[in-house]
């Protein structure tokens, strides 16, 4: 079975089965663009640290038989759309809230869609329902706005209709 | 803050799972999110153009009250009320510009004119986003003038990004005493990206439509990579620039007790001519309580001849009854989607009918009615040939089913069709003392489907959300996709 060594960004290397980490888009344009056929063959991956690296990994290996997403639910909205967690998925994004957006981060470098999904469901839950202060005290996010634009943009949002 | 929560692509991904209202909070959190919200805020929702007028509605009683209202509206010269209203525009978010709803409705105290006012007030103002709109929505048309003022309107901004556009006739719809008849639409140039155009004219409304005419010709002339037109009311268009068009949809409505339809077939027919080289998809919908079959008699048009690249064949109807005109439907070996409604209670060859019509289908949506009765022959008259498609997708939803007799044999029929299926039983009333029983045999033929959904509807049946948690386990553990959630009670009305 092929095997292809990663490279966190700490320098620590792994091995991982390339067919584990075929839901990576980045990793498998990489294999073919390098044409890995030597197991030593290194990948360097500057985005993604050892312990993100691991987590990556369980969740690429738990979901490696799974069956190419197709967007099946094309009646509705995506936005209506509630794609239910499995159990296994739950379990598995249990984490801090700094370790869960480094795996964010680095589901969107390896452009592993299914792992970005999941993250990104788990901060849209955190956001529902949350008011924009809420929302900034739970992130640390600094408001950069005025209150004059914060104003022009609560008018404008009023002005907005669902389609 | 965390790098994620900065980088654009994740934050759209994140607002993308929001829902309208958590998606315009998060454009309060800081700019960035602002920037990314926006963006998608604008994508997804209409910019209410009538709203952004500025009327300021405590304003507007106090000058209604004093009098001073008609003063302001004596005295306002075009020039200077364009001004107001345009800057009211131009200050909003160019992202959130991408659709634009412009309501001709009647607004309580704002005076007709001004509805038509809005056209000469973005005209002057709003050249540079010409390039930002995708989509208008003309909501609600009373009068032509709005009609021409909208015209004028495109016609400033000359070439535009405008790939949709939406227009509804009001019911209120009248036409003036003092119309100026002569009164020109203007000529529209080349609307080059617009490629979806749709018209929705009110059934009570034929006698009115001819004004409109002339109206809806323009638009589709001016657009000549038009792809898709979608029509409801008895309108025919010329649609011989129209090369490109792959997808028509035609909606009429026809109800008894109303006047005779004026649905013409032949002139219809004439139309497919006209686009059938391009034509891959045909919708055919019909809002009333008869059958389509009284009321038309053509033949020989939905044809391999006639439509040679159609792929795609819907033939909808609202309510109950059947939409598969037989005296219409025509052997079609290109056909690949097929989407119908048809009633259990229908008796006859529906199945091996449709599959010799179409035998190279690949996708189907079936609506099915119930009104109750010993339906099982007529379920494996119907559902039965179908197995013999070699279906890569299939959505039925099933109406009203009250035996869950009927329930169980749908979805044993269905398991032996090919490729993903769903089945949604909406608005079910089944007794659950005789539901239970036959849970195992659901289980057994529901394991292959994608999904089976059982859903109520309160109105009908004695809602009991217990039983809904009752049975939940045994589906959970049971292996078939398969969610109750609702449409069982103890007894039904």
């Amino acid at each position: 079975m092929p095997f292809v060594n990663l490279e966190s960004s700490d320098g620590d290397l792994v091995k991982v089965d390339v067919d584990v980490i075929k839901c990576s888009v980045t990793i498998n344009a990489l294999i073919e663009h390098l044409g890995l056929e030597d197991d030593n063959e290194v990948v360097p991956l500057q985005n993604v640290g050892t312990e993100t690296l691991h987590k990556v990994l369980a969740w690429a290996k738990h979901h490696k038989d799974d069956l190419p997403s197709v967007d099946d639910d094309e009646d509705d909205p995506p936005r209506e759309r509630r794609t239910d967690i499995t159990t296994w998925d739950a379990n598995f994004i249990k984490m801090e809230q700094i370790q869960l957006f480094d795996l964010i981060l680095a589901a969107n470098y390896l452009d592993i869609s299914g792992l970005l999904d999941l993250g990104c469901k788990i901060v849209a839950d955190m956001i529902k329902g949350k008011t924009a202060d809420e929302i900034r005290t739970m992130f640390n996010i600094v408001n950069d706005l005025t209150p004059q634009e914060q104003e022009q943009i609560r008018k404008e949002n009023e002005w907005c209709e669902e389609k | 803050m965390m790098e994620a929560l900065t980088n654009p692509v994740i934050l759209e991904h994140i607002f993308s799972k929001l829902s309208l209202s958590d998606l315009k909070t998060s454009r309060l959190v800081c700019r960035e999110w602002d920037d990314v919200a926006a963006s998608l805020l604008g994508r997804s929702t209409f910019l209410n153009v009538n709203k952004v007028f500025p009327f300021d509605p405590a304003n507007l009683y106090e000058m209604v009250r004093n009098g001073s209202i008609h003063e302001m509206f004596r005295n306002a010269s075009i020039n200077e009320m364009p001004r107001n209203a345009g800057n009211a525009i131009t200050s909003v978010n160019d992202k959130l510009k991408q659709c634009l709803l412009i309501s001709d409705h009647r607004q309580s105290l704002i005076p007709t004119d001004n509805r038509f006012n809005i056209f000469t007030q973005m005209m002057t103002q709003t050249q540079d986003i010409s390039q930002v709109i995708r989509e208008i929505k003309l909501f609600f048309v009373s009068q032509k003038q709005f009609a021409v003022s909208f015209l004028k309107w495109i016609a400033v901004l000359k070439i535009t990004s405008i790939q949709h556009v939406s227009i509804s006739i009001s019911e209120k719809a009248r036409i003036l005493q003092d119309e100026d008849p002569v009164q020109e639409y203007p000529k529209l140039p080349i609307q080059a990206n617009l490629t979806s155009i749709k018209f929705t004219c009110p059934d009570a409304k034929q006698e009115i439509l001819p004004v409109y005419e002339t109206f809806f010709q323009i638009l589709i002339d001016s657009a000549p990579n038009l792809t898709s037109l979608d029509i409801t009311g008895i309108f025919y268009p010329n649609l011989e620039r129209s090369k490109k068009l792959e997808v028509l949809e035609f909606r009429f409505h026809h109800w008894s007790h109303s006047a005779p339809t004026k649905l013409d077939l032949t002139i219809l027919a004439n139309i497919l001519a006209q686009v059938k080289d391009s034509l891959t998809e045909l919708k055919f919908g019909y809002i009333g309580n008869e059958n389509i079959d009284l009321l038309v008699r053509i033949r020989n048009f939905l044809d391999e001849t006639h439509l040679p690249k159609l792929k795609n064949l819907t033939f909808s109807k609202s309510g109950y009854g059947n939409s598969i005109y037989s005296n219409l439907w025509q052997r079609h070996r290109g056909v690949q989607y097929v989407n119908v409604t048809w009633s259990l209670n229908s008796p006859g060859e529906f199945g091996k009918t449709v599959v010799q019509l179409f035998p190279a289908v690949k996708k189907f949506d079936f609506t099915l009615w119930s009104c109750g009765g010993n339906l099982i022959q007529n379920i494996n008259n119907i559902l039965e040939p179908l197995a013999m498609w070699d279906l890569k997708e299939a959505n039925v939803v099933v109406h009203r089913v009250e035996e869950s007799s009927v329930l169980v044999e749908i979805v044993k029929n269905m398991e032996n069709w090919k490729g993903i299926k769903r089945v949604h039983f909406v608005d079910a009333e089944i007794k659950y003392d005789d539901f239970s029983p036959r849970i195992p045999d659901l289980i057994r033929y529901g394991k292959g489907f994608k999904s089976i959904k059982i859903s109520g509807n309160e109105n009908y049946v004695f809602m009991d959300p217990g039983l809904v948690e009752l049975m939940r386990p045994t589906f959970e553990a049971s292996g078939a996709p398969i969610h109750v959630t609702g449409g069982v009670a103890r007894r039904c009305t």
